[in-house]
Parts: C-alpha cells; structure tokens; sequence
C-alpha cells in the first residue's frame, strides 16, 4: 500500500532522531557537471543537506575544474570522463561504488539556453530546494525500504506516454513493458543504488557514442529503465510537490503529456548572455609563426594565414581547445599550439592512419587518426574533449562531408566559439550525384538566409530550401538558432557561435521621449 | 581476449541471443573503434542499432557502410530503417538501390513488397512478392505479403491458398489469422470469422487489430438475423426479446433517495449544462448531488462552489490531486449513505423522471444490482446504429469498426427527443453481462458485497464498470438497460489527458 504525508512541518532534529531510529543513512551526491559555470548553483544548493554526504563530481574529459570544486568540498571524489552518454554514462561508471550507500542523488548540469536552465532550476528545487524537502527524502526512504527512486512530481512522467523510440530496445533489454511505468524525465532524481546493482554491465561504457540527438541513444533508454527497473522490482516512487506520495509505480498517475511541462519553461526562461571573451594583444602574427616554424611540415597561402589571424584575434589568448579536421603533416597543430599560448586543447583528426604516429613535444597537441565525418571519429573526440572553442574544417574533400562535419561538431562548440570551413575552391563544387542546391556552399550560405530571417522556421520557403540537405543529414534545427554571424572571405567561411536566448531582435530600446512622428 | 576476436567467436550473437543487447552494442562498437572503420565493422554495428530500434544511430551507419562499398543488404538494411522511422519514399529508394546491384535478393524483393502494401500500392506488393516466390518459392515473408496483396486486391482463392500454406509452415500464426478473419468475412464466413477473432482478442488483449476483425465480423453476422440467432442460440449467450424482462412494477414506495455522483475534471460548460438538467429532472427522487473536483483549473473550482449556492442538497468535495475516475468516485462515494447511487459522468444530459424510471427499474427483481440507460453514445447502449460507417478520405464509405456516435444536443432538443423515446413503449429492460458506465444506478448494498469498484486495477476508469458488471453477474445478480430512458452522454469532454482509446485498451487489458 502507498502512503501520504500531506504535511511537512517536521524539523531537521525531528528528521535526524527520526533517522537515529531507523538507522544510519549513508548518503551520496552524484553530479555531472558538464557546464562549469553552474558549480555555484549546486553549492548552494548542497547547503540544504544538513547530513554528512559524499560528492561525486564527473567533468569534461579536458576539464581543469577540480581544484575548483576541491576548493569547496575537500573531500569530493572528482574525475574527468569522456564525453560520451551524457550524465547517464558517468552515473554508470560509479554505481558499483554507490553500492556502499543507503541513498543517493543524482544531478547534472543543463546547457545554458533558456527553458534547460528554468528546467534544471525547478528540478533542482523538487530534489534539494529546502532543508525540508531535502529531508522528506532522507526520512522517507530510511522510513520505507522499499522506496527505491524519489524526485519531483511535475517531472514524474507516464512511461507508456512516453516511451518513444526507445521502446523496442527497453522491450529487448528488459522484456515487455508493464501498464502504469514512469520514469523523472531527465534523470535527476533520489534514489536506493542496490535497486540499479549491475545496470554497468547491461548498458557497458562502450554502447553510448558522441552524438547531437536528443531522443534514441542508449542514455535515453536508460533514463526510461530506471523507473521500469523500479516497477519490475515491484519497488515503491516517491514523489514530492505540496504533499509526498509515496507508493508502487502501477499506482501513481505519471504525468501524461510531458511536452506541454516542457513548452512551459520556455515561458520562464532566464536571459542570459554571455560576456564576450577578453581581447588582447597578440605579439607574433599568425604568417610570421609559420615562417619562423621548424617542426612538422605546414603550408598555407599568405592571404588564408592574414585571414585566419583576423578572425581569431579574439581568442588568441583565451584558453581556447582547438579541433582540426585535416592535419596534413600535423605541423598546422604546432602552429596552433604557439598561436594560443593559453591553449588547453588541440585535437588534429584526420582520415591519413599515419597522423595517429605523429608525436608532439606539446603535450597539449594530440592527434587521432579518423573521418570527421563520421559518427564514430565523434565519438573518439569526444573522449578526449567534450566542448571546444575554435573548430577548423581543413579537410573538404567532398561538400556533403563538409556540411555533415559542421552538423556533428557544431553542437560541441561553445558559446562565443569560431567555426571555421576552409577550402572554398573544393565546397563549391556540386554534391556528388546532385545539383548545386546541395553544395556545401548553397547550405552556408541558407545560414545567412535564416540569420536575417526572424521566426524563420515557420516560413515555408526556407524549409523547402532546407529539405534538400535533410535528405542527406540529420538536422537538427535547433543548431540554426545559436548561429551569430556567417562571414565569406576569400579563403575561408567562418561562422560565430552565440548562446541560443541572445539571438533574434530583442525588444525595442527607445532613446528618448521627444517624436515629431507618431 | 580481443574485441576482434570476440566478434568472430560470435560473442555479440550469444549476448542478444541472451538478451543483452547493449552488451553486443558495446562489443560491436568496441570493435569499430579499436579495428577501424571497415565496411565489416560498420555493418555489424548497423545490424545491431536496427535490432534495438536505434533507428538514427542505425541510419548513419548504413549510410556509412554504403559509403565504404555499395552493396545490396546494406541498402536493405537503410531501406527498412527508413521505413521505421516513416520515410517510405526514401526508404523504397533505398531498397530499389539495392535492387539494381541485386535483382534476384529475396531480402530486398520481400522488403519492397511490405512497403508497397503499406502504402497501398497492392498490385507492386503483388508484383514484388511474386518475383521474390519466383526466386524462392519457400520464401515466408513473400508468402505472407503475397496473400496479403491478393486479400486487398480481392483474389480470394489465391489468398486462400497462401494463407493456408503459412498455416502449414506455422509462420507468423497471429498475424496470419489475422488474415483469415479478413477472408473468411469477405467470404460471407462470419461464424467462423468472429471463431478466430475471439481466440485472438483472448490471447492478445492489446492488439487493437483483433477486436476491430471481430467487430467487423460481428457487424456483418447481425446484418443476418437468422444466422445470427442461430449462432448466438448455439453459443447459449444470445437474448431474445422474449427473454428481456418488462418493467411493469410500479414506481416503489419507498420514497428512497438517491445519490447522484458526478466526477468532475474541468469541461466546465458541459458541467453546468449536466448539473441544471440533474436538478430540474431529478424531483424528489434526488438526495444528494456530490460533485467531485478532481484536478480542475482553480477557475473550474470556483465555478463549482457558485453551484453549490443555495442548493443545501448539493455537496463540493475535491481528490488531493487529478487522480483519475475511479478515485474521483470512491471519495464522492464516501460521503454517499444512500441505499442506492448513480455514477453520472459530466458530460451527459438526462431526461425528465430519469431516476424514477432507473429506479423503478432497479427494484424490479431482488437480485438486480445495477440498471443504466439508453443513449445516444454509449456504445451498445446506443439507439439506433450501433455501429458506425467509415468514411474515406475519398468519400468512399465502408462497413466500418467503429461504434456509432450521434452529436450532443442542445437543451431544447434534448428533451423533444427524450420525451418521444419515452413515448415509444420502451419499457422494456433488456438484461446485459456488461453495462457502460456513463450513467449507472447501483444498489448499495449489492456493491458492497461484491466489493466496489477496482481503484487499483482501474485507477483512471475505462474498465471499472465493466469488471464491477462481471463481478455482479458472478455473483448472481442482474443487469438491466433501461430503454424508455434516454441519457445523452457527449463523451470525451472530460478526462481527456490519455486518449479514450489508449484508456480502453489499458482497461480490456487488466479485465482479460
């Protein structure tokens, strides 16, 4: 039988008697940590656990953010994973040793677009917003053995409602899918380790791989297995809002259309723009490091070097990470590695085997050996590095890879980030068995189309001119919407990259009051 | 020992063979990245996203395997992931690709065939399966799609002939027989028809396409009159007119009141419009009027509390949260002592001395425990048609599998059809084993003994009636439609937030 507790009045010392007699609650707080710059939210919200907990922090594989976190928690277990299944593969990864404790919690960082950080925000409220909510949790999984998953209740959904694309793979992996399942979408949640003992092995590290899709990868099947492996247990949910509720899954009522809760932060979202990175002055120009380089071979045309030079005076002292595809000789790495002095990163990929033999006297240089226009030459990146801030495509042997190399890695680009295409001669020519329309060109120059174009995804005629290229790749719309700027010169199109809430025109600034027109 | 090595002892076959289906993900995509990216390589990791459903994993990676080296079943394998994922153009494309390198492959001439069946295009369905037969005449999958396109395009014999060689073989048994309700029906077989449906409805409770076969051969069978007696009389469930009990007792004496239950979530104009019709019709026969809040906007709530004003027989009492039908009814039933109450649903409209008549009939024998009226949307309780037309997006109209609806009223009309209903003679109560549960009056006592309604099997509704009937009828009780009662219920106005269809095959689940 499920169980109700409407009011929630108890104190901290009621909770910590109350647990005094039921035992020992030994508590874990396990946090992905993808996007640095919302530590501080967690930290404030970790205020609210008034018990001794453990903190697992997971990062970016080129991530330096540990002492950071070091700094605020001494004793937090920090490492650095590859780039890969999202906050589900790391979770993984830890749950043997999550074995140890009676509860933990799980939360990850959201990108910083809009509706994601109202999201993350009201999940973290349902999960740690109070020192009372944090202890209806703790009191009500020590009170109940058989709770075994516990979060907010607007964010508990019906998994038969919402199933998706990953019902077939749910269905092979854990048998047929029984009535009145849910799961918390996005995978934040409280919950009993012992119950997920094992999920490793069924979901091993290697099944998840880079990708830009949001729905029908291995990280998605699992968000749904958690709560399904909770009802094939014939374990109990708790769910937490004005009151708690606490029983079996077939007895909870998920929340049945998730997307109109999801629409609905869009409503709330917080504006955030980035700062723009610091310019400084750069001493030696871009051609004159070439010209005084004496490692690997590195050859460019004059006017393309000034170019480049140009456009990345922004970031020359940034601590930028940096991702070539095409090396050539790899000495274009080295160059890169003198350019930014402050560099973190930079990754050279390149489809030559002999590229993976090349070795580097800058231990930030690293080169791999890979199509970057394949999925999988993104899933080897990104477990090197999972977000970059310069991305240069120096390898357009055919205008369709060019087009599926923005696709993969744009994503992976950050905010105030250059992606750069060189190579026009090769991008204009037509798509292999195709028309111009599908040139490498055609599509960014359709960038410049749908910048100046507000709402222009409700215009039929830019669709139509975007279909052409869905044939060939999977577009995610989402990426047009982050696009700052396209620039052509005569070597390169370079194209700037900018938080998702700082585009379209704003609303509208007047400067005084005084008008002779009305 | 190596991934590469792993692969080639087939350790990825055992795993799904195991049902660890990620594990042989993980295996394949281990391989890839340690190996190399090789036509072998990407095509075995392909196979195995298409076997998880990953279908835009398994895209890519047919696509990549192409752009190593073209060959037949890989565009076999991007065709039927295309398909999945509803590209049916381009998913044919893919397989006619597939085609030129390989004319005479059975995978690719079959896989054309289901695609073309299901876009419709019979005669290349039948073109494609009968070329793959011609190449292998043991082919299954062409077998099935060759009987399926002789079904559509009406050559009966020969799907006859196909249908009973997938018998032979034991291939795909449920969707085969299937088939053979779909033929048996066209040839004016729906005994043997409605055999095979029911089979399947009770071995695959979810699988809507089996109640729909039955529908259509129950449909064509009552066309029938006699055969359908004689078949109803040989399964000795069928009722004849005779068999119906008329409703001569005179309304009791008892001057009992009756409590009218109404859950309600939102759909506040149709509340209204319910509630004004309860309290004109109900005379003195009402005894209290519990309206249940379930979840309504706080605008809904207030609404409902104006109602209340100055009706002292009127009682407003909430569920903690939106919590389903079922729920919404057993609180307003708690605050229920009377010895008999009706479940209304709030999108329904009744008739002048609508409870005198249920109740009337309700105390028409010692063992009837629930009486519910006719209507016009209520499913088999409906007068008129009970099934409906389906209507093409040509225009075309077919025997449909639908059952019958007829458009809400207004007031006025409401009660100029109501009166002529009652006006018919229908004071006839036909007895049923199922009552639809829009409108039920219940008797109190024999609900308590039987146990109530279900809150855990049935916690939305869409079931509760239906297993609270069955449990009556166990237990010895009668069942009665009260036909000079008219109740018109416009259904669908509330509890809306899963579809009435997906909340009906949840409930014939858990009944079955």
């Amino acid at each position: 039988m499920g169980w109700r507790c409407g009011i929630k009045s108890h104190t901290y010392s009621i909770v910590v008697l109350t647990i005094g007699v039921l035992g020992v609650q030994k508590i874990a707080v396990v946090l992905h940590l993808f996007y640095e710059e919302q530590w501080p939210d967690f930290v404030a919200a970790f205020a609210n656990i008034r018990h001794t907990f453990t903190l697992f922090v997971s990062l970016r594989p080129e991530s330096e953010f540990a002492d950071q976190i070091r700094q605020d928690f001494p004793a937090a277990i920090v490492q650095r994973f590859p780039n890969l299944g999202r906050d589900v593969a790391p979770f993984l990864a830890w749950l043997p040793e999550l074995q140890s404790y009676d509860l933990v919690c799980k939360l990850h960082s959201k990108r910083s677009e809009g509706r994601h950080l109202v999201w993350r925000k009201v999940v973290m409220d349902g999960l740690l917003g109070s020192v009372e909510i944090v202890d209806d949790y703790i009191l009500a999984f020590a009170k109940d053995g058989d709770i075994a998953l516990g979060g907010a209740r607007f964010n508990y959904v019906d998994g038969a409602g919402h199933v998706t694309v990953c019902g077939r793979a749910l269905r092979l992996q854990h048998g047929a899918l029984p009535k009145g399942w849910g799961f918390f979408a996005g995978t934040m949640f409280w919950c009993r380790p012992q119950v997920f003992a094992g999920l490793e092995q069924t979901y091993p590290l290697a099944c998840f791989s880079a990708h830009g899709d949001t729905d029908g990868q291995p990280e998605h099947v699992v968000e749904r297995a958690f709560g399904l492996i909770v009802m094939q247990a014939n374990k109990k949910i708790m769910l937490h809002d004005t009151e708690i509720l606490v029983d079996h899954p077939s007895q909870l009522y998920g929340n049945p259309n998730w997307a109109d809760t999801y629409d609905a932060f869009q409503e709330g979202a917080a504006q955030k723009i980035d700062d723009a990175p610091a310019v400084l002055g750069a001493p030696l120009s871009l051609l004159q490091l070439v010209q005084a380089h004496d490692g690997y071979v590195c050859g460019s045309w004059s006017g393309t070097l000034i170019q480049y030079d140009q456009c990345l005076q922004g970031l020359r002292h940034a601590p930028v990470r940096l991702l070539q595809a095409g090396i050539q000789n790899g000495g274009a790495l080295e160059i890169w590695g003198k350019y930014f002095t402050n560099g973190r990163i930079i990754l050279g990929c390149d489809t030559d085997q002999r590229c993976a033999e090349l070795t580097f006297e800058d231990a930030r240089i690293k080169a791999i050996h890979a199509d970057a226009a394949s999925p999988y030459a993104k899933t080897k990146v990104m477990k090197i590095c999972g977000q970059f801030d310069v991305i240069i495509d120096n390898s357009p042997s055919a205008a369709r890879d060019s087009i599926a190399v923005f696709l993969h890695y744009f994503p992976n680009l950050n905010a105030g980030g250059v992606y750069i295409v060189e190579g026009l001669q090769n991008l204009a020519a037509p798509a292999q068995g195709g028309s111009d329309d599908t040139s490498a060109h055609a599509f960014f120059r359709l960038l410049c189309d749908i910048l100046q174009r507000p709402e222009w995804a409700n215009q039929p005629d830019l669709c139509a001119r975007i279909a052409p290229f869905e044939s060939a790749h999977d577009i995610d719309f989402a990426i047009f919407r982050s696009v700052q700027s396209v620039e052509f010169t005569p070597a390169l199109i370079t194209i700037r990259k900018t938080a998702m809430q700082a585009l379209g025109q704003g609303s509208m600034v007047w400067s005084d009051r005084k008008a002779i027109a009305p | 020992m190596s991934h590469a090595a792993q692969i080639k002892s087939g350790q990825g076959d055992i795993d799904l063979a195991q049902g660890q289906a990620f594990a042989a993900l993980a295996l394949a995509m281990r391989d890839l990245l340690e190996t190399g990216e090789n036509f072998d390589t990407v095509t075995r990791l392909a196979r195995i996203e298409s076997i998880l459903g990953l279908n835009l994993r398994a895209k890519r990676s047919w696509q990549r395997a192409l752009k190593i080296k073209k060959d037949a079943l890989a565009y076999a394998g991007l065709g039927s992931v295309l398909f999945q994922m509803g590209d049916a153009a381009a998913g044919n494309m893919a397989l006619n690709a597939g085609l030129a390198l390989e004319p005479e492959n059975t995978v690719l001439l079959s896989s054309l065939a289901v695609s073309h069946l299901y876009l419709q295009d019979f005669i290349s369905a039948q073109r494609y399966a009968a070329q793959a037969l011609s190449v292998d005449p043991d082919h299954l999958e062409a077998t099935l799609c060759r009987a399926k396109a002789e079904l559509m395009l009406g050559n009966l014999a020969l799907a006859s002939f196909y249908i009973d060689k997938l018998l032979q073989k034991g291939y795909k048994p449920k969707e085969v027989s299937l088939l053979q309700v779909d033929i048996l029906h066209r040839q004016d077989q729906p005994e043997a028809a409605l055999f095979i449906a029911a089979t399947l409805c009770d071995e695959n409770p979810n699988a809507f396409e089996a109640i729909k076969g039955f529908r259509r051969a129950f449909r064509t069978l009552i066309k029938k009159p006699a055969r359908y007696m004689e078949f109803m009389d040989g399964l000795d469930i069928a009722w004849r007119p005779a068999r119906a009990r008329v409703a001569t007792c005179a309304l009791p004496a008892d001057h009992a009141k009756i409590d009218v239950i109404i859950p309600i979530h939102n759909a506040l104009n149709q509340v209204e419009a319910c509630i004004q019709t309860v309290r004109a019709h109900s005379a003195e026969r009402l005894g209290r009027l519990i309206l249940v809040n379930d979840g309504s906007t706080p605008q809904t709530v207030e609404a409902l509390a104006d109602f209340i004003g100055g009706h002292a027989d009127t009682v407003l009492v909430h569920t903690l949260r939106r919590s389903g039908f079922t729920n919404a009814v057993l609180r307003g039933l708690a605050e229920s002592d009377a010895p008999a109450f009706v479940v209304l649903n709030s999108d329904t409209l009744v008739p002048e001395r609508w409870l005198d008549k249920l109740y009337s009939a309700l105390r028409s024998g010692a063992k009837t425990a629930m009486v519910s009226p006719m209507s016009n949307n209520a499913v088999w309780q409906n007068y008129g048609p009970v099934f409906a037309d389906d209507v093409f997006a040509d225009g075309d109209v077919a025997d449909g599998d639908s059952f019958c609806t007829a458009p809400f009223p207004v007031l006025q009309e409401h009660f100029r059809l109501a009166r002529i209903g009652a006006g018919m003679g229908g004071d006839t109560l036909v007895p049923l084993p199922i009552l639809h549960g829009f409108c039920i009056l219940v008797d109190r006592s024999a609900y308590d003994a039987v146990g109530g309604f279900d809150l855990s099997a049935y916690p939305e509704g869409y079931g509760e009636t239906q297993d609270l009937s069955l449990r009556f009828t166990k237990a010895g009780y009668d069942l009665f439609v009260v036909t000079d009662c008219i109740v018109y219920h416009e259904r669908g106005g509330e509890y809306l937030a899963k579809t009435p269809r997906k909340l009906e095959q949840c409930g014939a689940a858990k009944a079955i």
